[in-house]
């Protein structure tokens, strides 16, 4: 059973004729307790995607459910209380910590009534105070730090806080955007850790963004691969990692780096990001894709099932299924390739 | 070979409200020409400090001793104006923000001609011609169209490309790139790497990196030096450091990233604690606190290097990674 369920979504700024649409059909569930990653590039509609998810904007079709009830933003004091089990935390944890308030009290805001203690005011705010400081420690911060502000913090502590802020709603799903982006390798690894802990233990399904797939897949269990606006590649992590089936997801695996000393430069994707707004015509990944050919260029692949639980939206799945590596490129003008492919290797050391 | 840059005994202190506070303390860096040298931490362990002293770029109630030579030449000490002509012509920098280093209001051309014409006294044309020939070394595309672009016009990494060809325009001895990939996504990274790689064969300029990234060092560095608290903890070709870690915080560092296997089973393992802060540093070895190797002596002496032949040094005399040893 999916608690969030997200289907056949289109998300779009602005109104009418000047309208933009950045997400262009995206389809993706959330069980319990499952850590679902959605990794692709910046600019290809994440955070936007991540907004529709839990109400921030309304989709311009498809739906948003959550636990079988739709997710209809009323604007953003006025969440329905059905949506509390629902929360996200943003990639700038300002956007979730108000900076003139105390961590601790605003921990405390989260608190639904039924379990925020009863009995007089007195005894209500000391029980909300000593489980602020519960949830601090459960996401690894000492509990003192309920008496500061914002700023008092270094960006490592403000993600944690934020994230128990989330907590304190005790949530079944969390939307988390970009948790990673502003810590570095020991924070990243503790945060990752953290985030299989809660989804393990409190059985907290997460919907995980990140640009980073080197990251996310080493907790995900399902990962779902975007390009401008469309989910390009689906399935478990384990299998899309050993044995992509779209380009992209190739090309994303390949361009990270290890950190195996043996002086390897990664694999470069030719050209740029682009504008999910002004998609390519035919498949949109087509202009950077070194699989591409005819078809490509006129007719969207749809994502279709490649094998059991996996899909990929690509014309020749089978194709890149069937070589062993991604192509090697050379050093290419950052523009879109044109030159022949060519291998280039780091002279040994 | 004389190095091209050679750090000894570099000590930084910068003011706070508390008072100066030492944030780099005693670093030993040697870069060797056409080499790329590395330079890793945890944020916060002063190697962005450490590079804006060699150019002298820390603002002036900060204290900076020890020693830094480009070519032989001292920098630490030198009157501004003689360093500015260094920064210009002989080190240049590429910090993880491009657009820290180019003006958003003017055309990408006359920031690359003012630049050429100031520095190398070249004329229009000339300095104009030179600009075109240098978007086309980073590969961008259309070079001569780009000179009437502004910086607002390109992607983060096409921007990142134009801050390398302004670092490169009077053919300095040495470029500093701090954290020059660390905003980009990893497809755009890779390119920036493989750039970074031509240019120091191609024009024998000699980079110091400075990442957190232990896999972008993997792919380009040829030394690495590990920081922590303002000290190199660990120096070293790439490889060995990388393959063989002696000190148990770059060992650590190592174990916390993300395996090439997707979702191990034994999951991810983080060095446990937070990095110091500066002022308020352990005893003994600053990483004493945080090492699962730790013995008596590492909370009450500072850790002297230990070398091995290969100019593999760290500062770790219990040494838990030795051959033959368990741990
Ligand atoms: N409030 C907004 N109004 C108009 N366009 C926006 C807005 N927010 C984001 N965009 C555009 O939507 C696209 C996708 O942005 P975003 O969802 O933030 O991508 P990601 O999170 O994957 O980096 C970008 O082109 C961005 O410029
Ligand atoms: N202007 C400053 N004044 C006082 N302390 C500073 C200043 N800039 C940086 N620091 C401190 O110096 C230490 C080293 O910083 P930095 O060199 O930027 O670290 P890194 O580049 O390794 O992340 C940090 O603890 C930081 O708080
Ligand atoms: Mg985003
Ligand atoms: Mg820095």
């Amino acid at each position: 059973m999916s608690r969030l369920e997200i289907s056949g979504v289109h998300v779009a700024y602005g109104k009418g004729r000047r309208a933009a649409e950045i997400v262009a059909g995206v389809t993706l569930a959330v069980r319990p307790g499952q850590i679902v990653g959605l990794v692709g590039e910046s600019g290809c509609g994440k955070s936007t995607l991540a907004r529709a998810a839990v109400g921030l904007l309304r989709p311009s079709a498809g739906t948003v459910t959550f636990g079988g009830r739709p997710v209809t933003p009323l604007g953003h004091r006025a969440r329905h209380v059905s949506l509390l089990p629902l929360q996200m935390v943003f990639q700038n944890p300002y956007a979730c910590l108000s900076p003139r308030r105390r961590i601790g009290d605003q921990i405390g805001d989260g608190f639904r009534d039924d379990d925020g203690g009863s009995g007089g005011s007195g005894s209500r705010s000391h029980s909300r105070s000593r489980r602020a400081a519960e949830l601090l420690e459960l996401v690894g911060l000492p509990p003192s730090l309920r008496e500061r502000y914002p700023h008092q913090m270094s960006g490592g502590q403000r993600q944690r806080a934020a994230l128990a802020a989330a907590l304190a709603p005790s949530p079944e799903v969390l939307v988390l955007d970009e948790p990673f982006a502003s810590l570095d390798v020991s924070g990243q690894a503790q945060l990752a850790r953290l985030l299989t802990d809660l989804s393990g233990e409190l059985g907290v399904g997460m919907l995980l963004i990140s640009h980073d797939l080197g990251i996310v897949k080493q907790i995900a269990d399902e990962l779902y691969v975007m390009y401008l606006g469309t989910i390009v590649e689906h399935g478990p992590t384990l299998e899309l990692w050993r044995s992509a089936r779209h380009p992209y997801t190739r090309a994303l695996i390949a361009a990270i780096p290890h950190a195996d000393g043996s002086g390897r430069i990664p694999e470069a994707l030719a050209g740029d990001v682009g504008d999910p707004r002004t998609p390519p015509p035919g498949c949109r990944f087509h202009p950077r894709c070194p699989y591409s050919v005819e078809e490509c260029e006129t007719r969207p692949p749809p994502l279709t099932e490649v094998l059991p639980g996996r899909a990929a939206a690509c014309w020749r799945h089978e194709d890149v299924a069937a070589s062993a590596d991604s192509p090697t490129t050379e050093e290419k003008p950052a523009g879109p390739s044109t030159g022949p492919i060519t291998i280039l290797k780091k002279e040994d050391r | 070979m004389t190095p091209v840059l050679e750090i000894r005994d570099l000590r930084v202190k910068m003011p706070t409200p508390r008072g100066h506070v030492t944030v780099v303390d005693g670093v030993d860096l040697t870069a060797e020409p056409e080499s790329i040298a590395g330079i890793a931490g945890e944020s916060g362990s002063g190697k962005t400090i450490t590079m804006l002293a060699v150019l002298g770029l820390l603002p002036p109630d900060a204290i900076v001793e020890g020693s830094a030579r480009l070519a032989g030449r001292e920098l630490i000490g030198l009157p501004e104006r003689e360093l500015r002509a260094v920064r210009g012509r002989r080190m240049a920098m590429i910090f993880q923000d491009p657009l820290a280093s180019l003006h958003p209001m003017l055309t990408i051309g006359r920031q690359l001609t003012d630049h050429m014409r100031a520095h190398l006294g070249l004329g229009r044309a000339k300095a104009r011609a030179r600009a075109v020939e240098l978007l086309a070394e980073v590969r961008l595309p259309d070079p001569a169209g780009m000179l009437d672009r502004h910086p607002h016009e390109f992607s983060g990494g096409m921007r990142q490309r134009v801050a390398i060809a302004m670092a490169l325009a009077c053919e300095p001895e040495v470029i500093i790139g701090d954290e020059p990939t660390t905003a980009l996504d990893v497809t755009v990274q890779a390119g920036i790497l493989r750039l970074l790689d031509r240019l120091r064969r191609e024009s024998g300029v000699t980079v110091v990196l400075v990442t957190h990234d232990l896999g972008v060092m993997s792919a380009l560095a040829d030394t690495l030096s590990v920081f922590y608290s303002g000290r190199v903890v660990e120096t070293g070709t790439a490889g060995t450091v990388l393959r063989r870690p002696r000190h148990p915080y770059t060992a650590g560092l190592l174990a916390a990233l993300p395996s090439p296997e997707a979702k191990v089973d034994q999951g991810v393992r983080p060095i446990p604690g937070t990095p110091p802060v500066p002022g308020d540093r352990p005893s003994g070895c600053a990483f004493h606190p945080r090492c699962p190797h730790g013995v008596d002596q590492c909370a009450v002496e500072v850790p002297a290097p230990v070398e091995l032949d290969d100019r593999h040094r760290f500062a770790c005399p219990p040494d838990p990674f030795a051959a033959g040893r368990t741990s």
